[in-house]
């Protein structure tokens, strides 16, 4: 897991669908592990623009970037490089 | 499963085959049936088919723990359940040997992992093949719903409403936006919020087509709004924290509306600078503010012209020729034009009652008086408001602390007692907080006994065991003590207002986007 994926990790971990989430790997779903939903969503973004110092685009917060821990450290790293 | 179409002919063959399919299983007219499902075609032939046997439907929050599902299946006694494989497998632990309902229908593929000791369980695709509508005879005063919504006693409370309530909100509503078969409406708002029954049952009634947003989807706002742009959706109902979510993050500069007609919204407030980016990217769209409880169904629409004045966020519109808005004092008597009141609905279509609480029923159904020979029953509203010298209705607050939150109502008492149930907590407060992206958020004030060390996380953990996940505080500031007012009791309004104040305003900047 690098550091983006373990920073995010702690996020995810501490929003309140998470209770009963105790380890999540790189590749698992976030979604059928039930941790996001519409608010999780919004959160996300902003906590990751906050923390990591991007912006993340509206048409960037699609499924396929939040499928994984993996999926949002590649979005996230797309950003930086931008 | 987005691109599934059905029509109206098959809507209804599937929906008498769930209904002979619950009759075969001991459903009968007059029963409660819950629906614990995402918003998809599934949940609306379930609706459709639960109605045909003559019963209640019950829909349950799908994102709720399985623990809230069974306070309010025993709370309504439901007799059937109908949900998806993947939450089945829950059902065993929740209800343990004595379960209200004799039977579970689940859709998914799959074997059904539910031991059928204590109930019946059948899968979607082994439903009934008998597609004859079930020979039910359903009287117009009949309940049709139980809707739960959060209980000032600490736990949710059901309203009943009549299928007479619902058609007569479905005719209304197709009346005022004008609705034809030509519509294509977009379904967003989860079937457990009352606000869903509006497309649902408008959307038959008009003949038009509906579009449930997809689970896989719904979290995403620009998701969401690309997904309305391609199948040209003519007409949008949600609650106005989902429009600051589209606005904020939804990319809808870049996407195609021409087909958009109306946007109705309801349920809490919009800043009015929010409502006016809308009406400036959306130029040729209706925006119609609703007005209305679960109690009362809708009763009132606004339409705002551009542009909003801060006003026309707060007032209460138009009225079905059925209805009448009283503004009453606390003794219940009309109050002078100017003068602030609460607000009273009269007229048929009110909710019957709430399920096993005839006193509280009785707090809220009552018979005003408004002269010597005329008397209504009224439903009162615990909305504050006030009468300008034109007629104009204007809502102005609330007369207890309920909140609204993503469109929810929320009694603070429920998430408080949630909060007081962990050995840890001696006293905690709710309270609403304004969020630029969402409207309000919730957060909760806590002091914890003597000696007692736990976190926020391990808090938070503990509501959303039992709370619909709205209805878990976001945040939990510990304190040593609570504010008191001068009478001893909490002081709320001095909390609202550090909270407030910490927070970033919601009606400023660029949309709050955090840039």
């Amino acid at each position: 897991m690098n550091s983006i994926e373990s920073t995010i990790r702690e996020f995810l971990l501490q929003l309140p669908r998470a209770r009963k989430i105790r380890d999540l790997k790189p590749g698992d779903s976030l979604f059928q592990r039930g941790l996001l939903d519409s608010m999780g969503v919004i959160k996300t973004v902003a906590f990751c623009e906050e923390t990591f110092g991007i912006e993340i685009r509206d048409e960037e917060v699609i499924p396929e970037n939040f499928e994984s821990l993996r999926a949002l450290s590649r979005l996230i790293k797309r950003a930086q490089s931008r | 499963m987005n691109d599934r179409v059905l029509t109206y002919r098959e809507l209804d063959a599937s929906a008498n085959r769930v209904a002979n399919s619950l009759i075969r299983h001991g459903v009968r007219s007059g029963d409660r049936v819950a629906i614990w499902l995402p918003k998809s075609l599934e949940a609306i032939i379930s609706i459709w088919g639960v109605l045909k046997t003559g019963a209640a439907f019950v829909p349950v929050d799908p994102g709720a723990p399985a623990s809230r599902l069974a306070t309010i299946a025993r709370d309504c006694e439901v007799r059937a359940l109908v949900t998806a494989l993947d939450r089945a497998g829950d059902l065993h632990q929740v209800f343990g040997a004595i379960a209200p309902m004799r039977a579970v229908l689940y859709t998914g593929d799959g074997d059904g992992p539910i031991p059928a000791a204590r109930w019946s369980c059948a899968p979607w695709n082994e439903v009934a093949a008998e597609s004859a509508e079930p020979p039910v005879h359903i009287d117009d005063t009949a309940l049709a719903l139980v809707q739960y919504t959060s209980g000032s006693a600490g736990t949710p409370k059901g309203v009943m409403i009549s299928h007479r309530a619902l058609a007569g909100q479905a005719d209304w509503t197709v009346a005022s936006f004008g609705l034809s078969s030509a519509d294509r409406i977009a379904g967003y708002t989860p079937l457990s919020s009352a606000m869903s029954t509006f497309e649902i049952f408008a959307g038959v009634r008009a003949g038009a087509t509906v579009y449930p947003v997809a689970p896989q989807i719904a979290p995403f706002p620009a998701a969401v709004a690309k997904s309305w742009s391609d199948q040209r959706i003519t007409a949008v109902f949600v609650v106005p924290s989902v429009l600051q979510m589209l606005l904020s993050r939804g990319n809808l500069g870049a996407l195609d509306f021409s087909k958009l007609r109306i946007i109705g919204m309801g349920g809490e407030h919009l800043p009015v600078q929010r409502l006016g980016e809308l009406m400036r990217l959306l130029p040729r769209v209706r925006f119609v503010i609703a007005y209305g409880r679960t109690e009362t169904k809708l009763r009132a629409l606004h339409e705002v012209k551009f542009p909003p004045e801060e006003i026309d966020t707060r007032i209460i519109g138009k009225t079905p020729p059925d209805t009448r808005l009283l503004v009453l004092g606390e003794d219940e008597k009309p109050v002078a034009d100017g003068a602030i009141g609460e607000l009273w609905v009269a007229g048929p279509g009110l909710m019957l009652c709430y399920y096993g609480l005839p006193e509280m029923t009785a707090q809220v159904l009552r018979t005003v008086r408004l002269g010597p020979n005329e008397s209504v029953l009224a439903c009162r509203t615990g909305d504050l408001v006030r009468r300008h010298a034109d007629g104009t209705l204007e809502l102005v607050g609330r007369a207890d602390d309920q909140i609204k939150v993503r469109g929810y109502r929320v009694e603070t008492a429920e998430i408080e007692t949630a909060l007081y149930r962990h050995p840890a907590v001696q006293a905690a407060v709710a309270i609403a907080v304004p969020d630029p992206e969402t409207g309000n958020r919730l957060k909760a004030v806590v002091v914890l006994r003597n000696g007692s060390e736990i976190g926020e996380q391990t808090l938070r953990i503990h509501c959303a065991a039992e709370l619909a996940p709205y209805m878990v505080p976001e945040s939990i500031e510990f304190r040593a003590s609570l504010p008191l007012m001068s009478n001893g009791k909490i002081d709320r309004r001095s909390l609202r207002e550090s909270a407030a104040r910490s927070a970033p305003r919601a009606d400023t900047g660029d949309g709050g986007r955090r840039r």
